[in-house]
């Protein structure tokens, strides 16, 4: 789980190798504090070594990894299209994943990190201008996304001051906006093929499982997010934060409690469930059975989930009934 | 004898599975099961997924196995 899986065209091992190869050019090119920053894992993945980045296949696969992943949709595109959107695309996700480091404050060098971002951002555009005329719709779309990025990001904003602002509504949009750059390579992809007519269906699919993603991150987490007073939807749920302005100091026995009296764990991975055959169903007529896969192991991994937290609560109600029985 | 016993723990077994995946999915016995009295409880199990009190007592072990699986590691899509 976790791991792009390149289809088994060879031509996708070669496009994939180069995009790596370009990126590594890229950082050659940057100043060479920048250049050093760059090529460390922890700079994107928050590990805290001196650990080299081995390039897009150490991200998620989704973040960089969705050319290969809808591969049979756009594998029309000749090389030299489908590299300069790749690249594009995965520069422009660097630069988003940058932004959040940044606005969450886990950025260790958050000026140094600033000016990364900016060249990752410039670059990308540079590339998806090289692959796309102004005249394209591509543009429209790039507009449209980029608006739901910034309002994803200031509704994220908005929450950690005020957690009455954490409402079903704003984390949808939230979640929605983190997918937003990613939905971006997607839609360059789709203009460039000559196939507008399956964004929208690729673009419901990431939307859908960027809502699942973000409810499985909250529900996982719920401990280290009270403990590092990170407002979640989830937690808006519970009710020692519900209805509160700001996060309740340490309050984990008091939610844990409230999760066991009504088992909220459990409702919630019921509804990441119903994100994430949403998502499935978004992406059922296309030709992407690498994405049809990847979603539906998270299926069956958040099913698992389910499994786990279900026995725990049956535990928790029976052992007292089985004891007093026996007493 | 140890067939009729690999049978029985078999027939455990599947009446535990019917117990989560019935839990996981029916409002009606999930609701009893959070908020309901012991009685009603064994009401429920027995009704619902056809274990008496006995047996209930004979799966708690396997289900306590399962709410610890630590194995599960919380990935997430875009994580």
């Amino acid at each position: 789980m976790g791991a792009l899986k390149l289809p088994a065209d060879p031509r996708a091992t070669r496009l994939f190798a180069e995009v790596d190869s370009r990126y590594q050019t890229f950082c050659g090119r940057l100043p060479e504090s920048l250049g050093r920053m760059a090529r460390l894992r922890r700079t994107y993945l928050g590990s805290p070594s001196d650990e080299p980045f081995k390039g897009i296949a150490d991200l998620n696969p989704v973040l960089a990894g969705t050319p290969w992943m809808f591969w049979e949709q756009f594998e029309r595109l000749d090389d030299a299209q489908f590299l300069t959107i790749a690249e594009g695309g995965a520069l422009f996700v660097l630069a988003s994943i940058l932004l959040d480091h940044i606005i969450d404050r886990q950025a260790d060098q958050p000026e140094a990190a600033t000016l990364l971002h900016q060249a990752l951002h410039t670059r990308g555009i540079e590339c998806l201008r090289a692959a796309l005329p102004a005249s394209s719709s591509f543009w429209a779309h790039f507009e449209r996304l980029s608006a739901d990025h910034l309002a994803g990001l200031s509704a994220e904003l908005d929450a950690q001051a005020d957690t009455s602002c954490m409402r079903e509504g704003t984390f949808i949009r939230m979640a929605h906006g983190k997918v937003s750059p990613i939905v971006v390579t997607l839609a360059a992809l789709a203009e460039a093929s000559g196939q507008p007519e399956v964004l929208p269906h690729i673009e419901a699919s990431l939307k859908h499982i960027a809502v699942a993603s973000q409810l499985l991150d909250d529900i996982g987490d719920w401990q280290q997010d009270i403990e590092a007073g990170h407002v979640t939807y989830f937690l808006t749920e519970v009710p020692p934060y519900r209805n509160s302005q700001a996060m309740p100091a340490h309050e984990v026995e008091a939610a844990r409690t409230a999760i066991d009296a009504d088992w909220l764990d459990v409702d919630f991975l019921n509804v990441t469930l119903d994100w994430l055959k949403k998502s499935v169903e978004a992406a059922r007529g296309l030709a992407c059975p690498g994405w049809l896969e990847y979603v539906e192991g998270y299926r069956q991994l958040t099913d698992e989930h389910l499994t786990v937290a279900v026995a725990r609560h049956l535990v928790r109600v029976l052992r007292p009934i089985v004891a007093g029985s026996a007493s | 004898m140890a067939a009729k016993a690999t049978q029985s723990s078999r027939e455990h077994w599947d009446k535990l599975i019917r117990l989560i995946e019935l839990a996981k999915k029916s409002r009606k016995l999930s609701n009893t099961m959070r908020h309901g009295k012991p009685s009603e409880v064994v009401a429920a199990l027995r009704e619902q997924v056809g274990l008496s009190g006995e047996e209930v007592a004979m799966i708690l072990d396997d289900l306590e196995l399962i709410a610890d699986r630590g194995s599960v590691r919380w990935w997430s899509p875009l994580g």
